[in-house]
């Protein structure tokens, strides 16, 4: 029995496995972080390939989101650029725990009264959202 | 003897920030992309790639766009990148899975045309026996898509992220 050429799409998304999706997701999000880095540093992919000791076709390769990435590559990266590309979720809370967290007060303009287009500046914690108070957006 | 190939807009690749297109050959049953999809799923080495190829397009449409880096510059013509041309050329791209290519043409980071493709097996594509029909084919393809872009017979929408054409609308190969 000839297949039927128009479902083709349908055959193979019902092949995709789990496993399919998450290789893309973090190859495309490994990425997307390279390149981050790259702007941050003001490096060119020229460069960057110049330093790994590759040509520039080899490098917008590992930058497709489709390339077998290994663990050494992503290595090799991260000492080139002097930045972590990958961070586990135990790591990221490590590095996190030590975030300082600066609290900032916050003034919003408020209505005082139905009536009148009167405004006053009301630290944002204090309001008490009465009848009467409404926030005005300006 | 001309072959007349219409732009067909893939239904099922429409996403917030990629439009996927292909192109249809007047006496074929499919577009070019389900072409290249047909032929490919029969190849077991290629299982892997396929899912991996179709969940990339996916995910580039929902969350990336068709970003630069993401696609090859694969182009028969390519010293003509060298000279100064009147306004910016169109190139050929490509889309590499390992073995396994997919040629097409990225209009700009919300529009990409997929054509055909295959397993390449030389170093370049024009010698190999799989993909250089395919291959040459795309060069002029995307020579003739860039002259209706020129031309106005394909059009912007007003925030350049999707294209208009009429229905009738055929390039001549």
């Amino acid at each position: 029995m000839s297949k039927d050429k128009t479902k083709v799409v349908e055959r193979l998304q019902s092949r995709i496995t789990p496993e399919n999706r998450i290789f893309v997701k973090k190859n495309l999000a490994i990425s997307e972080q390279i390149v981050t880095i790259l702007k941050q540093k003001g490096w060119t992919q020229k460069e960057l390939a110049k330093k790994l000791g590759k040509n520039e076709s080899e490098v917008s390769k590992l930058l497709s989101g489709l390339h077998n990435l290994t663990l050494k590559s992503i290595a090799k990266l991260e000492a080139e650029l002097e930045s972590d590309i990958i961070i586990t979720p135990l790591e990221a809370c490590e590095k996190y725990k030590t975030t300082e967290y600066v609290k900032f007060k916050v003034y919003v303009p408020v209505r005082t009264s139905v009536d009148e287009m009167n405004c006053a500046y009301v630290e944002e914690e204090t309001i008490e959202y009465q009848p009467t108070y409404q926030k005005m957006i300006i | 003897m001309n072959i007349f190939v219409r732009i067909e807009r893939l239904e099922k690749f429409q996403f917030k920030k990629v439009k996927y297109f292909s192109v249809h050959f007047e006496e074929n049953e499919v577009n070019e992309f389900y072409d290249f999809l047909n032929r490919m799923e029969d190849l077991e080495i290629f299982t892997e790639e396929l899912s991996n190829l179709l969940v990339w397009i996916e995910e580039i449409g929902k969350n990336y766009g068709a970003q630069k880096r993401f696609f090859r510059d694969e182009s028969e013509t390519a010293d003509v990148r060298a000279l100064p041309p009147p306004r910016k050329q169109m190139v050929l791209k490509k889309i590499e899975v390992n073995d396994l290519r997919l040629y097409c043409m990225v209009l700009n980071e919300h529009v990409v045309i997929f054509f055909n493709g295959g397993n390449k097996t030389t170093d370049k594509a024009q010698y190999c026996p799989n993909v250089a029909h395919y291959f040459k084919q795309a060069n002029q393809l995307t020579q003739k898509i860039d002259q209706l872009l020129k031309s106005g017979e394909i059009r912007w929408n007003s925030g350049f992220t999707d294209i208009e054409y009429e229905n009738n609308l055929e390039l001549e190969l």
